[in-house]
């Protein structure tokens, strides 16, 4: 796991209250059970406050995974 | 061990049922990072599984205040459901677009004052069948109140879209708009008696741009208003009871650039920013504290350095900083002017300071730059004994609870001593400069009462006749008897008639002390009882020579057969003691034989406050059958009850 993908995880435990734990490299919405549609909105949110970047309405309804996630945030942060 | 790891560990401990002992682990955390939302949601949790609750809702508060965003306001409201017992209050949230980030907003809102609610949130756009259907979802969940948000583009498209529609073709539009909702909310009053029902009116709408240069007339901030005007307007009239909230005035508080974020109201539908919502769960929350009777009533006030600047036993009357218009001065005067605005609509004013009495009164006597003078004061503590005890004979002096209070104080040792002796009264953190007192005042929505009505108005003055009526109490020698022929008590008990009957239901809501049972109604339950020929309401006028007091006394009794049920009765604090509850049973026994009825029956239900009524009706000869839960069942033959009359030193005028 790379950092930028254990940071990311990070957020994503943060704002669905849940442990680091739970989450495998797998996660994505629908797998988790806290990763509900709505908690995705305020998970983008602080994505974009963790990471001081602009998410577009497609980039948000298509980060809905670990890995598609990770790669929008890496194209961003370079 | 870090700050991650201890929080799992009380985590795990508290999941083993340790409650006690993980609270003892997370408090270090929180004491350490108070802004932690983990931290402080395992310590709510904990708090909630030791059954204090009220603790728990100040820790979450705290959190959602330190993150105000959906996903805080998620998380707490998932705890206070799954862990939080019965609410104290049911709302359900229904509008256009997507709902469940207001519901927990609301949620979070709640908590901030003290209350667990339960929220429901409607479904997507749903809001005219949830309103006409009454199986719809929200019902099942026995909302006590419903809030409705509009969305101005959908309900008003013309007055949106088309920039030349000229005044006759705009006020069609919005009458349209009007009557719909006119019909949806008259079917679900009707359907849901006793639901208390709020509207937020229309709004700003996103994008639209004004034509520079064009008529004001087709302007679109105009157009919100005439809108809204003809909202509230038709929907009072027509919708006994619901309340319209200020939704554009809401918006505007936040920053119209600021209502919706574009991304999540395309994607999701949600039609406004956590900051907005969170305006507008604060209103919400308000509303909730005017149904529990929760809405403070007097506004407790320090001197040096909160009611003016400097300290007057130093720098003498005239060297204080009131008035003017320079600084500091000036902050203080619009500082006491927002608490003059208070005091309009009701609110009681009190001092309370560590001072020389003469010196601080000076102050209020001789001081040119002061607003509020002496008789503006109902009660007054100004002496060096602590504030605490000095509170709670305001409190007694003034006949209310502490809990109705909110206490203001520049000192943080005054105010951390007044909240560790005296949880109940409000006492906020005052900001540090001076120039935001004022600003902070007009946010502090803990006064709201859902009506205005003339006996809010009269209070201080009200406060002051009693002030004056002790006065002669303690002149009469001590000879009570002498004393209350010497008031001149007139009382009025009457058939509730309709101009009353939202100040009915504010003293219903709003009375603690004399009142059987605290159960509150809407003013919806008030109207049906008024119209049903089975109910008297009777509602009672006090006055004397000092004054008139107004619609202070409420009796609810239902006739089946040949039986009175006496469904509750009250009196507020500021007649009582006078024999006033004398003649309102005698009027309530005069009503009873009317009806022909041969049985009364009443009921008390014991609350924190209300001990003064718990003899009540033993005192005038109902028998009492005591209930394990601590209620009382009171029955009572007619005959038996014989001939209970109203004090020789009231002048009675009855209906009955």
């Amino acid at each position: 796991m790379t950092d930028l993908q254990s940071k990311i995880l990070d957020v994503i435990a943060e704002t669905l209250m849940i442990d680091t734990d739970d989450l495998s490299g797998d996660a994505a919405m629908g797998v988790v059970p806290e990763w509900t549609s709505f908690a995705h909105l305020s998970l983008m949110a602080a994505i974009e406050e963790a990471f001081g970047i602009e998410l577009s309405m497609d980039e948000m309804s298509k980060a809905t995974s670990l890995e598609t996630l990770t790669a929008t945030v890496h194209a961003k942060v370079g | 061990m870090d700050i991650r790891e201890q929080i799992k560990l009380a985590s795990v401990i508290l999941k083993s049922g340790a409650a006690a002992q993980a609270l003892d682990t997370i408090l270090p955390v929180l004491g350490a990072e108070p802004q932690n939302i983990r931290a402080s949601l395992v310590a709510a949790e904990c708090q909630l599984v030791l059954g204090n609750k009220s603790d728990a809702l100040v820790v979450l508060a705290a959190a959602g205040n330190a993150a105000p965003t959906a996903s805080t306001a998620s998380a707490i409201t998932r705890l206070l459901t799954k862990r939080g017992g019965d609410p104290s209050i049911r709302a359900a949230v229904i509008g256009h677009g997507t709902l469940e980030p207001l519901a927990d907003h609301l949620c979070v809102a709640a908590a901030s004052v003290g209350i667990h609610a339960s929220i429901n949130a409607g479904e997507y756009d749903q809001w005219a069948r949830e309103l006409m259907d009454p199986i719809a979802d929200i019902w099942q969940h026995h909302p006590q109140v419903v809030f409705l948000t509009l969305d101005t583009a959908a309900l008003l498209p013309k007055l949106v879209d088309d920039a030349l529609l000229g005044m006759d073709a705009m006020l069609a539009d919005i009458d349209d708009a009007i009557l719909i909702l006119k019909q949806m909310l008259t079917a679900a009053a009707s359907a849901h008696p006793g639901v208390q029902l709020v509207v937020h009116g229309f709004g700003y709408c996103a994008n639209v741009m004004p034509v520079i240069g064009g008529d004001s007339e087709n302007h679109p901030a105009n157009r919100l208003a005439i809108a809204n005007q003809r909202l509230r307007s038709g929907l009072s009239k027509d919708v006994p009871g619901v309340v319209v909230l200020d939704q554009a005035g809401m918006e505007a508080s936040v920053g119209t650039s600021n209502i919706r974020d574009e991304r999540l109201y395309f994607l999701a539908g949600i039609r406004f920013t956590d900051a907005l919502m969170r305006t507008m769960a604060e209103y919400q929350a308000s509303i909730l504290m005017a149904l529990l009777g929760k809405t403070r009533k007097c506004l407790v006030l320090d001197c040096d350095h909160t009611l003016w600047g400097g300290v007057v036993g130093e720098d003498g009357t005239f060297g204080v900083h009131v008035g003017g218009s320079s600084n500091p001065g000036n902050a203080f005067t619009a500082f006491q002017k927002g608490i003059k605005r208070l005091q309009s609509r009701g609110v009681i004013l009190a001092v309370l300071s560590k001072n020389n009495e003469q010196d601080a009164l000076d102050v209020f006597q001789n001081h040119p730059g002061m607003l509020l003078r002496q008789t503006d004061i109902a009660a007054h503590r100004i002496n060096w004994n602590d504030k605490a005890s000095n509170l709670t004979e305001l409190a007694r002096e003034l006949n209310i609870g502490s809990d109705s209070m909110v206490f203001l104080d520049d000192n943080p040792m005054e105010r951390a001593l007044m909240r560790q002796v005296h949880p109940e009264v409000l006492t906020p953190e005052l900001p540090a400069d001076p120039s935001a007192y004022a600003a902070f005042l007009a946010g502090l929505r803990v006064f709201e009462t859902l009506q205005l009505t003339g006996e809010d108005v009269n209070r201080t003055k009200s406060y002051a006749e009693n002030q004056q009526r002790a006065s002669l109490e303690q002149a009469s020698g001590g000879d009570y008897n002498a004393y209350l022929h010497s008031l001149g008590i007139r009382v009025q008990c009457i058939a509730s008639q309709p101009g009353s009957l939202s100040r009915i239901t504010q003293l219903i809501n709003k009375t603690n002390q004399f009142n059987a049972t605290t159960r509150r109604v809407t003013d919806a339950d008030v109207a049906e009882m008024h119209a049903s020929p089975e109910w008297i309401v009777i509602e009672t006028h006090v006055a004397d020579r000092f004054g008139d007091s107004g619609l202070t006394g409420v009796a609810l009794c239902e006739v089946s057969g040949s039986t009175l049920r006496i469904d509750n009765v009250l009196l507020s604090c500021r007649v009582l003691g006078r024999g006033v509850e004398t003649t309102l049973m005698a009027c309530i026994i005069k009503a009873a034989a009317q009806h022909g009825c041969t049985d009364i029956t009443a009921c008390y239900l014991p609350s924190a406050k209300n001990a003064p009524i718990a003899e009540y009706f033993d005192k005038v000869g109902f028998v009492v059958s005591e209930q394990p839960d601590g209620s009382k069942n009171y029955t009572a033959r007619m005959d038996a009850l014989g001939e209970l009359t109203s004090p020789a030193w009231i002048s009675l005028t009855s209906s009955w």
